[in-house]
């Protein structure tokens, strides 16, 4: 028997032919020549060479890809399977997460129509102020602003969130007619006759203001300049740093609404009156000006007015009618008619016009047109005050809650019950809603439960 | 016309108004000036290479490209076109990067996105093979990150 020389090796017969195949043999050659070799092969075999060969095919592309690439690909993807990508495996995870990937599915996603009162670009304004203030915070900021939005928007729509009464202020001595907030402060407006500025952040009065002789049953400011109207029939002009105040107007019955901006004040009256007022003239007088214009037409106390761009005004009173006025011209452009009732309140974001009347009901209609959208049933008694947005609009009534609808159903999303009385006034931003009523009290109510004040 | 060479040697005559679909050749014809000098694309092989020009000619009338973002459909043919298999579609989409074919690249990565909409982990992990390298543990944790889109 020979002796196996160990210092020698044959040459592999598999090794050789495959060497050999690879140059001499086309690609259509090697695909004949394997098919023919794989062929009566047992299938326990097969089942080995098909799971070899898959990991071949398929690849973690995602992982493969350069980084920029891949973000490309996941860009094109909807959050909710970005999220879900999430899960794969730890290098999805992290790309998954990448901060300018959620700044592009942020930027997409318009959240104007997803929150209310939201201007997008407060969204950079937050990121930013973010981003300088607080490094350590998160390394995808955008993705934590996407998600703390999605749930701020969720809570206006969704009936299993459950708006919390977190404040209460409760230093008027009557009805509380008006109020108005902006990012710091709240103006109020009572039946007792007084003013107030109060701190949003502690619900505290910084200021107490006197002046008119009857009820202040509305009033409007824009940064340092506060304008009241009151059942004493008149118009003042506050400076709020001073305390000073002037009567720049009068009604021969009371003043029930008015908004201005840098061009006209408009004011309307229980006189059935609308009149419009120069700013110009009124800033630059000592003591009343003469309206510029003044708007007949209603036939009964002008209850409400919406005021929009310089150019339109919208009216709505006791004699059921809404009208729409060009503020240049003094025409009263169109008349829209449906409530059965008067009409108490009227509200326009410059889309839509929603109204609350005597008969119980809200109704939105569509400003370009005129046309009446949909009808909203859920109170029991008058409407007296509206806001409306496209994410979502409010109406407080009589009966003595507040309800927040989605515009997309017939049905509110929310009923807020607190207040022991009729409900006159209310506003909300984008995580807040804050209620003035019969009862003396004022009431906010959180939408952003939970949710860091940092991103929003 | 212009000659193209790819990584394996394998070369290409193509109009120029084709070959200037992929902005790298615009640019690299422009620096040429009018020679028939061969361009040499060492990142792409003749078999990619192939796929590409049969892109760039069905394209060949289109508009340039612009920058904006805007998500388009994808017509039928480009549909058609890129079915390919991972390793292709991998490899036609690092070209496309390279040669700077923009609508190619969109097209590429639009159809990998689509690859991976509507599919479970479990059946992404098994498209890509791709190992869980999480630890349930950590599985337990991102699932409860990710609560907020419930």
């Amino acid at each position: 028997m020979q002796v196996q020389d160990e210092a020698y090796a044959e040459p592999n017969v598999v090794d050789a032919i495959m060497s050999s195949w690879k140059t001499r043999l086309t690609e259509d050659e090697r695909v004949k020549l394997s098919l023919m070799l794989l062929e009566g092969l047992p299938t326990q075999y097969l089942s080995f060479v098909i799971s070899d060969l898959t990991s071949h095919i398929h690849t973690d592309i995602i992982r493969n890809l350069p980084y920029e690439i891949s973000l490309k690909v996941l860009s094109y993807l909807e959050p909710r399977s970005i999220v879900n990508c999430s899960l794969v495996s730890k290098y999805w995870y992290k790309i998954c997460h990448d901060n300018n990937l959620w700044k592009k599915v942020y930027s997409r996603k318009n959240f104007n129509k997803e929150i209310p009162c939201w201007n997008s670009a407060n969204s950079e304004r937050i990121h930013d102020s973010i981003v300088r203030g607080n490094k350590s915070e998160s390394e995808s900021e955008w993705l934590q602003m996407y998600i703390n939005h999605t749930r701020v928007s969720n809570n206006w729509k969704s009936s299993k969130y459950q708006p919390s009464r977190v404040k209460t202020f409760a230093g008027h001595d009557d009805a509380v007619y008006s109020l108005q907030f902006d990012d710091k402060k709240m103006i109020t407006g009572s039946r007792d006759r007084s003013i107030k500025i109060i701190n949003l952040e502690t619900f505290e009065q910084t200021k107490h203001l006197e002046g008119h002789e009857g009820s202040v049953l509305c009033l409007h400011f824009m940064d340092d300049m506060l304008i009241t109207g009151s059942s004493d029939q008149t118009v003042r002009l506050w400076n709020i740093n001073d305390d000073t105040n002037k009567v720049i107007g009068m009604h021969q019955e009371s003043i029930l609404n008015l908004k201005f901006d840098d061009k006209y004040l408009i004011t309307s009256s229980k006189d059935r009156t609308i009149k419009v007022w120069d700013m110009q003239d009124i800033k630059n007088s000592l003591g009343e000006v003469s309206a510029v214009k003044t708007l007949t037409g209603h036939f009964a106390a002008v209850n409400a007015i919406s005021y929009i761009g310089s150019k339109l005004v919208i009216s709505g009173s006791g004699d059921r009618l809404v009208k729409i006025w060009n503020v240049e011209s003094g025409e009263c452009l169109r008349t829209l008619e449906g409530h059965s009732r008067g009409i108490a309140c009227l509200h326009s974001d410059g889309r839509q016009i929603l109204t609350g009347s005597s008969d119980t009901t809200a109704k939105l209609w569509d400003l370009e047109t005129g046309a009446c959208i949909n009808t909203y049933r859920g109170h029991s008694e008058l409407v007296r005050t509206v806001q409306v947005d496209q994410a979502a609009f409010v109406t407080g009534s009589y009966d003595r809650s507040i309800l927040v609808w989605d515009p997309r159903s017939n049905h509110y999303v929310h009923e807020l019950s607190g207040h022991s009385s009729r409900v006159f006034k209310l506003q909300f931003d984008h995580r807040r809603l804050i209620s003035g009523s019969q009862d003396n009290t004022i009431m906010e109510w959180s939408f952003s439960g939970g949710i860091s004040n940092l991103f929003l | 016309m212009v000659r193209l060479c790819s990584s394996d040697n394998k070369e290409f005559v193509v109009d120029n108004d084709i070959a200037e679909r992929s902005i790298l050749i615009k640019n690299m014809l422009g620096d040429l000036g009018d020679s028939e000098a061969t361009i040499p694309l060492p990142k792409v092989s003749g078999a990619i290479l192939s796929k590409i020009i049969e892109y760039m000619t069905y394209h060949r009338n289109d508009p340039p490209a612009s920058d904006d973002d805007t998500v388009t459909d994808i017509t039928a043919w480009d549909s058609e076109f890129i079915k390919l298999d991972q390793g292709t579609l991998f490899e036609i989409i690092l070209a496309a990067n390279y040669m700077d074919i923009k609508s190619l690249l969109d097209l590429g990565c639009k159809h990998v996105a689509d690859m991976i909409k509507g599919k479970s982990v479990e059946e992404l992990r098994t498209l890509f093979s791709i190992e869980n390298d999480f630890t349930p543990e950590e599985e337990e944790r991102i699932r409860k990150e990710n609560s907020w889109l419930e």
